[in-house]
């Protein structure tokens, strides 16, 4: 380990253990951590934007082009066009003429919204709900794990207990005996027995996956934590091999 | 008081409703009480117009003579009720001309049974003696109000006839019968009479001639009618005989006149301008009692809007519409079922419930920091202790996720002529787990000598790409810009990526670190034959965030054909990612999460890597982590069982 990177790891575990001060409450040298993390981040995340979007995207065409072919259309339509769209949205700057930047925001939350939702509806709700149909078919077999018989049946029941189940408890509203509103929200109406069976495996299914997602930040957060205490060990070990 | 005839019992008017018979009878007017009795009697014992013949249909002289019949009776029965030796001899000694109608009468056979106008004249009549505030010629008009009403013959008919049959004095041989008085006016019936002539159709009466020849003169030449108020000035003859009353009724007028003066010799003891007991309690006063008290004329306010502005005198309007008065309009009342009344008093304890003062929730601050310290030193003891110590050490996983072997095939088959795309989307905090995860899956890829393209949606991405990648160029030999290139930053988040799916030339235009002699980076060797997304051999995204991979699955999958996207996934964020794998028709080709699956992907790979260095390290925490979470458990046990316990 030559010294620059020495010195590098020395102030990185030094901001490590800064962070790690969190433990017995806020205090400054946590608070130097976190404004020398953001203000890192911060002049990153400018330059790569600066070096890898504005100048390649608009800056560079523009004076590859010069004067004469600012007049080429396609240059307009992809150049000069979202060139003006940057300045308004970066009026956005000032109160004053903040007004002008809609026009870009208009844009990006209209477009950003429709490209959502489509991928939504053709990427996860229809291909979901189709894979979960094959799911309830016992003759199907997984091409993953290649199961059938009574394995594949004992899966699918599963998986249809705790599809219904689960959506049973999402479902709060109850039907009534009133003919004008049979399935109005009644406040305070208890649910007979047999669906409160219903509900509440549906919420064992719910705690299951939640139970899992949290075992897994767990685990991630312990990987992580090794991860940085072998990085202090290795850098005292190396500060004191330099040392000695 | 409307003049309806009613019968002598009744007490109270069928028409009108005002009393007839008064409530209190004072000793004073026990006297007009008895006269009064008397011409009831008089009137019972008198033969009905029914049965005295003389329908209503009759002949005028008939009815005439009827009608003078009939008067000549009223006259004598007031007569009789100022003085009754009086009345008595005059029935005695009926003049001829008297019997010989009487005679005439009885001949006649009955008609109907209707009530003859005379009747309305004898009310008028009882009423006029003794009531001072109606003139006479108004009981007429009531009276012949009430004979148009039954189709009677008018009564100025009548009386005419009446009067036609009555000899002049010239041709009463006996004169005026004996007992009667007879005073000036009543000798001038005849004359009147025989002086006016009937007014034939179409011929405008003599008053309203007079009133149509009046109507130039002066306001002031008008005659001038006090209201109806008690006590004010009755009008003088002479201003009656100016009002242009018809002649007909100036032949009554005597008559009138005569039954007033015999009917206060008969009640001298009334005060003026004073209703007898029994009459006012007859009034229905709160029927016709104005609701404002009309003020003397002196006192009375001007009219000051309105068509009446400018004259005094009239009622005012306005006291009288702005009075305050119960509404018309039917209360509001609200029609609430039971269920809206018991959601409303649900509402309200909801309410209330949240105006309650919560109590204070002692403070555990000092338990809660001995417990987090407490936690904290235990599993950063135990991460430490492998990493300095080596102890304590836990064996490599011997089994390994159902997926792994299906991704490892996957990579494995993946040709050598087609790069890889991997899409480094996670932040610098993740990196001590995410390298070590992705790290044999890398190592497999370059070991295979597959030119790779690394890229990320975040800025940083490209950074944490080198920091990843660096390990395996130097073991594999890959050299920047030809058998690996970074595409850097792509900007623009989801709409970027479906983008760059479509057309990544355009999505992407310059590197990241690439060496000066790289002009344009989709030139290099590695992508000189990407023109689309499904160019790549194999998409990896590895990434923390289930959203990024959602989105890489959402908007990618569709433009990649037959390519695989695979994701190497935090522990966390696996079962969100896990169904776009799991299902019949996967979205997603190949999973790898965790480091037990890491590791086992580094046994395949037969080549240790930051996985296994972290083995011992990540079971040792794990271990305490489950330690503290039994004792957490034990703890909450313990109590649960000292709460259920009686004390």
């Amino acid at each position: 380990m030559d010294t620059a990177d020495l010195i590098a790891s020395f102030v990185a575990s030094v901001l490590t253990i800064m962070v790690l001060s969190y433990l017995v409450g806020d205090n400054p040298l946590f608070k130097l951590a976190m404004h020398l993390l953001i203000g890192v981040a911060a002049g990153y995340v400018g330059a790569v934007a600066v070096h890898n979007v504005l100048i390649p995207g608009l800056i560079e065409p523009i004076l590859e082009a010069g004067l004469g072919g600012l007049a080429d259309p396609q240059l307009i339509v992809t150049v000069i066009v979202p060139l003006i769209l940057v300045v308004l949205l970066f009026l956005k700057v000032a109160p004053s003429t903040a007004r002008y930047g809609t026009v870009s925001m208009v844009l990006l939350v209209g477009v950003g919204a429709a490209v959502i939702v489509g991928g939504a509806i053709t990427g996860t709700l229809i291909p979901l709900t189709l894979a979960s149909m094959d799911t309830l078919n016992p003759s199907a077999v997984n091409q993953l794990t290649g199961e059938s018989g009574i394995e594949r049946l004992l899966n699918v029941i599963i998986v249809l207990i705790g599809t219904l189940t689960t959506l049973f408890y999402f479902r709060f509203t109850v039907r009534t005996t009133d003919v004008e509103a049979p399935f109005a929200i009644v406040a305070g109406t208890r649910i007979p027995g047999p669906l409160t069976v219903f509900k509440g495996i549906g919420k064992g299914f719910i705690a299951i996956t939640f139970g899992v997602m949290y075992a897994g930040a767990v685990a991630a957060t312990l990987i992580v934590l090794a991860e940085r205490v072998q990085f202090i060990w290795d850098t005292v070990t190396g500060v004191i091999d330099s040392i000695g | 008081m409307c003049g309806t005839p009613n019968h002598g019992d009744a007490e109270e008017c069928t028409n009108c409703g005002a009393r007839l018979k008064p409530l209190d009878v004072s000793g004073s007017s026990k006297e007009s009480e008895d006269w009064l009795d008397r011409m009831r009697e008089e009137a019972e014992e008198s033969p009905s117009p029914g049965s005295s013949g003389g329908s209503a249909s009759a002949e005028p002289d008939q009815a005439s003579t009827e009608g003078a019949d009939d008067f000549s009776d009223l006259r004598s029965a007031e007569t009789g009720g100022a003085g009754g030796s009086e009345a008595e001899s005059s029935e005695e000694e009926v003049p001829e001309w008297l019997q010989r109608i009487r005679e005439k009468k009885a001949e006649e056979p009955s008609g109907s049974d209707e009530p003859a106008p005379e009747d309305a004249l004898r009310a008028a009549a009882r009423a006029s003696p003794v009531s001072e505030d109606p003139a006479p010629e108004d009981a007429l008009r009531a009276a012949a109000v009430a004979s148009l009403a039954s189709d009677e013959p008018a009564p100025e008919d009548a009386l005419r006839a009446a009067a036609a049959e009555v000899p002049s004095e010239a041709e009463q041989p006996d004169g005026p019968p004996e007992g009667v008085e007879q005073t000036p006016e009543e000798k001038n019936i005849p004359e009147q009479g025989s002086e006016t002539e009937p007014a034939s159709e179409g011929e405008s009466p003599e008053w309203l001639e007079a009133m149509e020849s009046e109507d130039g003169a002066s306001e002031a030449d008008l005659p001038h009618v006090p209201a109806l108020v008690g006590g004010a000035e009755e009008p003088a003859d002479e201003e009656l005989g100016d009002l242009g009353l018809p002649d007909w009724l100036g032949e009554i007028e005597p008559l009138e006149d005569e039954s007033a003066s015999t009917a206060q010799e008969g009640s001298s003891d009334l005060a003026p301008a004073t209703l007898p007991n029994w009459l006012e309690a007859m009034r229905p006063v709160d029927t016709f009692r104005s609701v404002v008290e009309i003020e003397p004329e002196d006192d009375q306010a001007v009219e000051s809007v309105g068509p009446l502005a400018g004259l005094s005198g009239v009622l005012l309007a306005e006291p009288v519409v702005a009075m305050p008065r119960t509404s018309s309009v039917g209360s509001l009342q609200l029609d609430v079922s039971e269920r809206q009344y018991a959601q409303a008093e649900l509402l309200h304890r909801l309410v209330e419930e949240e105006e309650q003062v919560a109590p204070a929730i002692p403070k555990r601050g000092v338990r809660l920091a001995v417990f987090r310290w407490a936690i904290a030193a235990v599993v950063l003891v135990a991460v430490s202790l492998p990493i300095i110590t080596g102890a304590p050490s836990f064996a490599l996983p011997s089994l390994e996720p159902r997926e792994l072997g299906a991704l490892f095939s996957l990579v494995e088959r993946l040709p050598l002529e087609q790069p890889v795309l991997v899409v480094f989307d996670y932040e610098p905090g993740y990196a001590g787990e995410l390298e070590a995860v992705s790290g044999a899956f890398l190592d497999q890829m370059m070991a295979r000598g597959l030119p790779l393209a690394s890229m990320s949606t975040r800025p940083t991405g490209s950074a944490l790409a080198l920091i990843a990648l660096a390990p395996f160029v130097d073991r594999y030999g890959y050299e920047n810009g030809q058998s690996i290139v970074n595409l850097g930053y792509l900007s623009g988040g989801q709409t970027a990526v479906q983008l760059f799916a479509i057309n990544p030339r355009e999505a992407i235009l310059e590197g990241f670190a690439l060496p000066e002699q790289v002009q344009d980076v989709w030139e290099t060797p590695v992508l000189n034959g990407v023109e689309v997304l499904s160019d790549f051999g194999m998409v990896a995204v590895i990434t923390a965030d289930s959203e990024s991979a959602r989105v890489w699955a959402e908007q990618a999958r569709p433009n990649m054909a037959d390519t695989p996207l695979v994701v190497v996934l935090s522990a966390g964020a696996e079962p969100l990612v896990r169904p776009y794998f799991e299902g019949t028709d996967r979205t997603i080709g190949g999973i790898l999460s965790g480091l037990p699956a890491a590791v086992s992907y580094e046994l395949r790979n037969g080549r240790p890597g930051l996985a296994q260095e972290r083995w011992d390290a990540f079971g040792s925490a794990m271990l305490a982590a489950e330690l503290v979470l039994l004792a957490g458990v034990g703890y909450g046990l313990v109590f649960w069982w000292r709460g259920r316990t009686p004390a």
